[in-house]
């Protein structure tokens, strides 16, 4: 399975991406949501790690554009639990909400997986 | 020519020369003839002027001559014409007669003209005189008369004099009376004084008499002043008078309300109602009880007739006096009663009113030497208002100060000074900002809570992988369990601040049992009270509290960590203790620490208190312990005396069925 991390927080990233690749999937990063999109568009990944707010584009926008264009599971993440929850996360187009922090991150990647499986 | 009268009377024979004589005498007069002597006596003075007597040598010598002697008039002119001079009785016939004239035997008619033309003149000179002295006379009489009358006048006038002397002597005395009662009135104040002076009147001028002053003031009722054993005494009365503008005298009315009024039997009573013009609402009746004939009382009436005028005047000033009083004293009272302080000062900075209020402040006023010509002098000058802030110990005032003006285009002789207590407004004015600061920083630490969430969130779960790829190392696997713990606790106090800034109560109460609530924070806590000796004294049964759990682990956690960071480095004791008083859950930290000054009191809840600031204390704890605990319906407190530990507490109100 091959998977996207589109986070701008660098330990979040790196923790995400080791434990995907413990359960070995591969795993491909994204610090912005600029370089995100474009890695989406071009490597097609199963799921995708997406979080909220970054600084140059968000993730909901990242969505936005590539409306249509993608088919991949998408897993919202964010601390900001206020303003987002799964019904909006599924407005945007997401599957999934998780909120930060993350209690388990092994977790947090059995319960992708199984979205990705549960096809 | 008429001849004159005269009488003649021959007696004895006649000589020649004699014959002569008589022959001329004829001549010259009308002669009555007289025979006898006696006939002499019939002769009137007025008919005959002279008489002439002639006597021979032998004359009759009787008593007749004597009687006719005696009885003659000295009006009578004799003129004798005699034969000789010897005889006694012709000597003592001419001493008694004083004859005009005696001539003898050789008288010449010559002689006897000499002798008539010189009566003649004598008479006539005698009649000049009598005339003249009958004119005296006369002149003295009317003299006298005048003079009787001049007397009568004098006296008259003496007597009207002495008379208006005594008049005015009277009247001078009755004015001095009226004089001394005016000027006695003049001094006179009170209305008591008034009385009294009325009563000495009528004392000095009739010995007896009791005064009565009935004064109808509208206020209080009616009352009457009297005199009670030598002092004024006032009684109130439920009942009026007789009203009205005349004079009463003796009037029964009056007397029986006056014997109603005072229970005791009451003599005649005049009433003079006194007249004032400043108290037209008023009704002033002065009532004499006296004891004089009718007669008397006329004069009475008069008497006091001339003083009523004058006691109205005095009465009206009493009065006025009374009505100053209370006005002053009203007006006094709602001065004092004002809040505010407030103060009248003259131009010279000088205080010339002020109440009861400012005698708070005085001395911070006066100590304040700007506020005098910043405030006043501006004031004065400028006749506009003009207000700054001032402050008295804790209290906060805007004081207003206003010009009191007589004529617009003079300076202000005068200004009100007003302080307004803003105290409570602008200690609400600081909550407010306060408030707002704390919402802005609720609002901040919002922000930061999920800045931080984010690198946190880093770390753990970088933790949690590391842990997971180097299982087999032991020493590592636990020290990286340790950082994820660390990790861990930061979120958790990172999300109590967002809860506390955001003050949301999104937070669910739940039931829970504060010693299991206790029992789950302790882990927590282990390093922070490694140190210290530890003594935890758990309620023997189940404190069932509503609570939001994870918010009170908080305040557990805040007021355990505190106690130990108060001990510091040195090994403390530290009793945490849970049970119950009164229907409420207590939890209570007793540390050994420093202890907290009484000074900090209950400000030490305030937000960005701290006494941690160098070991990292944000100063939130406690505040949002407070906040917390008083959410819940609990009470937060601490007991604490310098150098004798504290001990934090907080109570929750129990849940149901508690024993």
């Amino acid at each position: 399975m091959k998977i996207l991390v589109i986070d701008d927080e660098e330990l979040v990233r790196k923790s995400l991406a080791r434990a995907c690749r413990a359960r070995g999937f591969q795993v491909l990063e994204a610090s912005g949501g600029a370089e995100g999109q474009e890695l989406w568009e071009n490597e097609s990944p199963d799921l995708v790690f997406l979080d909220v707010l970054m600084p140059d584009l968000n993730g909901p926008k990242v969505i936005e554009n590539l409306q249509g264009k993608i088919t991949s599971k998408i897993v919202l993440m964010s601390a900001y639990t206020g303003g987002y929850d799964l019904n909006k996360a599924k407005s945007l187009g997401a599957d999934l909400f998780i909120p930060k922090p993350f209690e388990n991150i092994f977790e947090i990647v059995q319960v992708a997986e199984a979205l990705v499986v549960g096809k | 020519m008429n001849k004159e009268a005269a009488a003649i009377l021959i007696n004895g024979d006649v000589s020649p020369s004699k014959k002569k004589l008589l022959d001329h005498i004829y001549g010259l007069f009308e002669l009555s003839e007289i025979k006898e002597p006696q006939q002499l006596l019939n002769i009137h003075p007025l008919t005959s002027k002279y008489v002439f007597v002639s006597l021979g040598a032998n004359f009759l010598k009787n008593n007749i001559w004597e009687e006719w002697s005696k009885k003659s008039s000295r009006a009578m002119r004799y003129i004798f014409l005699l034969e000789s001079f010897d005889s006694k009785e012709v000597a003592s016939l001419i001493n008694n007669l004083e004859p005009l004239a005696v001539l003898g035997p050789n008288s010449t008619v010559q002689e006897l003209n000499e002798i008539l033309n010189m009566s003649r003149e004598s008479a006539r000179d005698s009649v000049k005189s009598r005339e003249t002295l009958e004119k005296v006379k006369q002149q003295n009489r009317q003299l006298e008369i005048l003079n009787q009358n001049l007397e009568a006048l004098v006296r008259d006038r003496t007597r009207d004099i002495e008379v208006s002397k005594n008049q005015i002597e009277l009247k001078v005395k009755k004015v001095r009376q009226l004089v001394s009662f005016v000027k006695s009135l003049s001094t006179v104040r009170k209305i008591e004084d008034l009385l009294t002076i009325i009563r000495n009147e009528i004392k000095k001028a009739y010995g007896k008499g009791e005064a009565f002053l009935a004064c109808d003031t509208g206020e209080y009722g009616p009352w009457i002043l009297h005199f009670q054993r030598g002092e004024t005494a006032t009684v109130q009365t439920k009942n009026r008078w007789n009203t009205g503008v005349k004079l009463r005298i003796n009037d029964r009315k009056d007397q029986q309300y006056l014997a109603n009024t005072f229970s005791r039997p009451f003599g005649r009573v005049v009433a003079f109602p006194l007249q004032s013009k400043a108290t037209d609402s008023r009704d002033v009746v002065l009532f004499v009880e006296h004891q004089l004939s009718l007669e008397q009382v006329d004069a009475f009436i008069d008497y006091m007739g001339e003083r009523l005028q004058s006691l109205s005047l005095a009465l009206d000033r009493s009065l006025l006096e009374v009505d100053l009083k209370r006005a002053s004293f009203l007006w006094e009272s709602t001065f004092d009663s004002i809040d505010d302080p407030i103060a009248i000062y003259n131009k010279d900075h000088e205080l010339i009113r002020s109440n009861k209020a400012f005698s708070e402040i005085i001395e911070t006023v006066q100590k304040d030497k700007s506020f005098s010509s910043e405030l006043i002098d501006t004031c004065i000058e400028k006749r506009v208002s003009v207000s700054r802030s001032f402050r008295a110990e804790q209290r906060f005032f805007d004081a207003h100060c206003d010009p009191i003006l007589f004529h617009d285009d003079d300076r202000a002789s005068s200004v009100v000074v007003h302080f307004v207590d803003v105290t409570n407004y602008k200690n609400l004015q600081s909550t407010m900002i306060q408030n707002e600061k704390m919402s802005a920083v609720g609002h901040l630490a919002g922000n930061i809570a999920h800045e931080l969430n984010n690198p946190l969130t880093g770390i753990r779960s970088l933790c949690q992988v590391l842990i997971a790829e180097h299982s087999r190392r032991e020493q590592v696997v636990n020290d990286l369990k340790e950082v994820e713990k660390a990790a861990s606790r930061s979120q958790k106090i990172i999300n109590n601040l967002l809860s506390f800034s955001q003050s949301a109560t999104g937070s669910e109460l739940k039931r829970v049992d504060l010693n299991q609530l206790l029992q789950m924070t302790l882990p927590l806590l282990k390093s922070v009270t490694s140190e210290h000796r530890r003594h935890f004294k758990f309620h023997e049964k189940e404190v069932l509290v509503k609570v939001e759990p994870h918010l009170t682990q908080q305040v557990i956690f805040n007021l355990i960590n505190n106690a130990c960071q108060a001990m510091g480095q040195e090994p403390g004791d530290l009793e945490v203790k849970i049970c119950v008083q009164d229907n409420f859950a207590k939890f209570s930290v007793r540390d050994s620490g420093p202890g907290v000054s009484e000074e900090l009191g209950s400000g030490i809840f305030e937000p960005f208190v701290t006494t941690k600031s160098k070991v990292g204390g944000t100063g939130l704890g406690l505040s949002m312990s407070q906040r917390v605990i008083r959410s819940m319906g609990g009470e937060i407190g601490f007991d604490s005396k310098l150098g004798k530990g504290a001990c934090f507490w907080f109570q929750l109100p129990l849940d149901g069925e508690t024993q």
